[in-house]
């Protein structure tokens, strides 16, 4: 048998943990990841946080160390685009005109923020955050401002903010719905954090969209409201989300919704492309619909749907069977998530709110589908465990937060 | 430059070299050491970088602050009483010499 070639499109965690558990679980071909970045895969949570905020400098973001990509085998091709893919030739097309053939193909491109259409928003004053490149120029920017404007009360946002106000910039943040996060979390979490950000000083302003950004004479913007008003600051911030990138997918007609469809080991409606990472919507076990594709867009879904897709490649197929989990620093509050947010589930709180240190757990006919904790790492890794089980809980135990959850998994 | 020797369960051991200032997780992230995963990079919101430290380094670290303490509770391999995660175990000029075993599993 010929020499199998597996072609990674995308250079980020979902191309990263594809390489490395395909040579895990012993594929013995060749592995070439084509990206269209500049520099070897890399953390992006940090962009937002502790790079921004001057804790962390680039030489500490690589996801792995550069020996990886030689002790790997892996053909590591940057600052590369592919423009095309044909899944009946089993070649794709790179943006210098050049044709590289694959056996098996995984479409790891990730996702780019959702832009705000509206006037001004390419102005050199206002920032979207996805890149390195992106945070570099956002943290240079910074320097010598003293008024941030953040549009998109999501996580991202929130998290440039908390920075912002951190090094002594005065942050505004706007909201067009009623709530800051109101997709991702129970009410009660969201306002939490709303008055967090509001003590530390950052005025939030819901149900407030940004219709224009104008520059003004002196070099700063004003954003121009939905309430009328205009916001006179020095650099904007948009956060709204983002959008997974599947033209690639889409026009080598692949299925896609938002996002490529896939199964849980990352396999598309096209023999030998897989996807994984934000650019894939894939089922999730512990949804309310298990059965329904979906985009997670997180670390956790990322590299776990990606373990996958590796383990197909290698012909040991292990699908994804994880509970969903992600994170969020903001100040000194760290926030976890454990599950997802489904909106029918019933609410139970533990802990102490005033002491910053609480979880609210979301229940479903007595199970725990979903946990959302503040400075309570014991209360999320318990509710993971809970949820991969699917174990009946007694409230009064969870609401009881002298009582140790592990004993629960003691017998 | 500090220098963190990884012990696996098979008896092998590596030995690194790193800058003052970073953490033993990115130690053993910048080697590709393996049985470390690191799933946070280091947020302490994963423990899939636990480790077990002699008693005689646990006295020399900075003790584990609560958030470490709880997640340490967690562990997919046993908690024992040398426990650490190693994105909170800083190099410094002081701590210039460690050695860590990594467990059995980390997820
Ligand atoms: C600022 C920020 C903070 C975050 N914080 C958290 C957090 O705290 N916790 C958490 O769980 N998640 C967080 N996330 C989300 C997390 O970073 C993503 O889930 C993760 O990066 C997804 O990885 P990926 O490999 O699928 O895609 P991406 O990281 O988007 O990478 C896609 C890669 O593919 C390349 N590419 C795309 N198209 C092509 C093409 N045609 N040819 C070649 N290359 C191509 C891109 O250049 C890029 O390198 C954060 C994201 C951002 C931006
Ligand atoms: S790297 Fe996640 S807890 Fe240490």
């Amino acid at each position: 048998m010929s020499v199998q070639r597996l072609v990674i499109v995308g250079g980020s965690y979902a191309a990263q943990q594809v390489a490395a558990s395909a040579r895990e679980f012993g594929f013995a071909g060749d592995i070439a990841m084509i990206s269209k970045e500049d520099q070897p895969p890399y953390q992006r949570p940090p962009l937002s946080k502790s790079f921004l905020s001057g804790k962390l400098d680039e030489s500490r973001l690589p996801l792995v160390g550069e020996s990886f990509y030689s002790d790997n085998r892996v053909d590591l091709r940057l600052g590369q685009e592919v423009v095309s893919i044909d899944p009946l030739q089993r070649d794709l097309q790179l943006a210098d005109g050049t044709t590289e053939p694959y056996d098996w193909l995984a479409l790891c491109t990730g996702a780019r923020p959702r832009r705000l259409p509206i006037p001004g928003e390419a102005l050199a004053q206002v920032h979207y955050l996805r890149t390195l490149s992106d945070a570099q120029r956002l943290k240079r920017s910074l320097d010598g401002a003293a008024h941030l404007c953040v549009i998109g009360g999501g996580f991202i946002g929130l998290e440039v903010a908390a920075v912002c106000r951190q090094l002594g910039l005065k942050v505004t943040v706007l909201e067009a719905s009623s709530a800051i996060l109101q997709r991702a979390l129970p009410g009660a979490i969201g306002q939490f954090l709303m008055a967090s950000h509001e003590q530390e000083g950052v005025s939030v302003r819901l149900n407030c969209s940004a219709h224009e950004i104008t520059e003004n004479p002196n070099g700063s913007v004003s954003v121009v409201t939905s309430k009328g008003d205009a916001i006179e600051c020095d650099q904007v911030v948009i956060g709204i989300g983002a959008e997974p990138n599947q033209q690639l997918a889409e026009e080598a007609g692949l299925l896609c919704t938002r996002g490529i469809v896939t199964d849980t080991l990352g396999q598309s409606s096209a023999d030998r492309i897989l996807a994984a990472g934000d650019c894939a919507a894939f089922p999730s076990p512990f949804a309310a619909d298990p059965e329904q594709p979906m985009l997670l867009e997180s670390i956790q879904a990322t590299r776990d749907l990606a373990r996958a897709a590796g383990s197909l490649v290698a012909g040991k197929p292990q699908p994804y069977n994880a509970v969903p989990w992600f994170w969020s620093d903001q100040y000194n509050l760290k926030l976890q998530i454990a599950g997802l947010y489904r909106g029918d589930e019933e609410f139970v709180f533990r802990g102490d709110v005033s002491a910053q240190k609480f979880s609210v757990f979301g229940m479903h006919q007595s199970r725990v589908v979903s946990a959302f904790s503040i400075n309570s790492p014991a209360d999320h890794m318990m509710a993971r465990k809970l949820i991969a089980e699917r174990m009946d809980v007694e409230v009064s135990h969870l609401e009881d937060a002298g009582f140790k959850l592990k004993t629960l998994f003691e017998k | 430059m500090p220098k963190v020797t990884f012990k696996q369960l098979d008896g092998s051991a590596q030995t690194v070299e790193v800058k003052a200032g970073l953490s033993v997780m990115e130690a053993a992230i910048q080697n590709n050491i393996s049985g470390i995963e690191a799933e946070c990079g280091g947020s302490c919101s994963c423990a899939t970088c636990h480790v077990y430290v002699s008693e005689a380094d646990l006295a020399r670290l900075e003790p584990a602050d609560d958030l470490e303490d709880e997640m340490l509770d967690c562990t997919v391999s046993e908690r024992q009483p040398g426990s650490r995660l190693s994105c909170q175990l800083t190099l410094t000029d002081e701590v210039s010499e460690l050695t860590v075993t990594i467990p059995e599993a980390q997820v």
